[in-house]
Formats: structure tokens, sequence, C-alpha cells
């Protein structure tokens, strides 16, 4: 476990990802506030509105995201 | 009649707020597209070039955060132009990626050229590759990170060739009218 830390070359090497819901929430959640906070930087005039803006379009992303999967698991199931 | 009847003549201004603002200021074709050159090599960039320092600040964080995510999750296999050619389409749109790729392309030809007898295609963990290939979700985010970290750049380069240019201090590229 150790001599494979050791031996993971950051940004050359993978990481380790696995399954369950903390690393889906650690690897979504970093992708849709930057998407957010780049579309709002681009978007507005003001950058005094982008915080706010940005917040609340990735609450909109992450519902809508959550509303698609649960009923895209309703389907398959 | 008079010659200057016929010229057509500017709309006089109907409002008071509309007689204050004054004009945007306009920059050249080419100091536009410099701009946004410059905000292909780093996202950002050209916003930094053109005036907008707080906007290109916070473009060169979010962009290079999600490019450089990208890497970190699914690490350097994840920028492969033979493999992925339609995601490279858009990592493409950040130049830092065909650094990334053509990176990658060497270290492969490295150890195809030091062991000859292994089978050819995409190199897997039982080649001892000289980088661990990823597969499964940390491919998939690693490629979707980049790529959309550079969908979003085209999105700031089309901004920056059409943003004004700030009436605000900041450094101006040269030709740039206040």
């Amino acid at each position: 476990m150790t001599a494979g830390l050791l031996a993971h070359q950051l940004f050359i090497d993978p990481l380790p990802v696995g399954p369950g819901l903390a690393w889906t929430l650690a690897l979504f959640l970093p992708l849709v506030a930057g998407v957010a906070v780049a579309y709002k930087t681009i978007k507005l005039t003001n950058l005094a509105h982008v915080p706010g803006q940005a917040l609340r379009l990735f609450i909109q992303i992450t519902l809508f995201m959550a509303a698609a999967a649960f009923l895209l698991a309703g389907f398959a199931r | 009649m008079p010659p200057d009847a016929l010229a057509p003549t500017a709309p006089a201004p109907s409002g008071p707020a509309e007689r204050r603002a004054p004009a945007p200021p306009r920059r050249g074709v080419v100091i536009s597209v410099a701009a946004a050159a410059a905000g292909w090599v780093l996202p950002g960039l050209g916003h930094l070039l053109a005036g907008h320092v707080a906007r290109g600040l916070l473009l060169a964080t979010t962009l290079g955060s999600l490019w450089l995510g990208g890497l970190l999750i699914g690490g350097l296999s994840v920028v492969d132009r033979q493999a992925d050619p339609a995601w490279f389409l858009g990592q493409a749109l950040i130049a830092p990626s065909l650094v990334a790729d053509r990176y990658r392309a060497r270290l492969v030809a490295q150890h195809r050229a030091a062991h000859p007898d292994a089978p050819g295609g995409r190199l897997v963990p039982a080649d001892t590759p000289p980088f661990e290939p990823s597969f499964g979700r940390a491919r998939e985010l690693g490629t979707l990170y980049t790529s959309l970290a550079g969908l979003l750049n085209l999105l700031a380069m089309l901004d920056v060739v059409y943003r004004p240019a700030p009436r605000t201090d900041g450094f101006r590229l040269p030709g740039a009218t206040p």
C-alpha cells in the first residue's frame, strides 16, 4: 500500500477512484462548481454578481442531474 | 433643396441616460484575435492582456483548475489524440493539452522502442508502461474535466474577441483605444 502510494506520480498516473457515493460527489461537485463559475464569469458584465449567480447555477445543475439520475434509475429497474 | 438635406443624420439622443453613456471603446481585429490566441495558450491570458484583469484571473483559476483536475483524476492517458479523437477536439481548445498529448506519445514511443515484442494498441497495465493507464470512471471523469475546460475556454476566447475594452485602468495591448 505504502509502496504503491510512493510510486504514484501526480498528474501522470490516475487517482485510485473507487465506487460509492463519496467518490461520486467528490469528483462531480468540483466539476459543476468549475463550470458554473467559468460560465458566469464569461456571461455576466458585473463580476460582483458572479458568486451569487454561480451558486444558483451550481444548485440548478446539481438538482437537475440528481433528478435525471433518479429518472434513469427508475427506467432501468 | 440643400445637398445636406438628403444626407443621413444620426438620431438625436432621446433621453438623459442615452446622452450620458459614451460609446464603448473598440479594439482592432488583430488585437482581438491576438488576445483570443493568448487565451488559447493559457486560459484567461487573453482577458488579462485586454485589460480585464479580474475576469482573466478568475478564468485562469477556474479553467486551469478544471484542466489540471482532469489530469489529476485520470492521469496523462486521458489526453490521447489517437484513442479518443472526438474528446481530443474539446481538449485541444486549451493549448497545454497538445503538450500533454505530445509528452504522452513520447513516453509511449520510448516504451515501445524498449519493448519491441509488446503488442500494439492501447497500453494496459500488463505491459508495465511508463505511466499507469486509466480505465473506467477515472478515465471518464478525467476526460470530461479536460474537455469541458477546453469547451469553456472556447467561450472565453470568443468573449475576449467581442468584449469591449475596459474603461477602467489596467494594462492594455498596444493599439487598444481607451
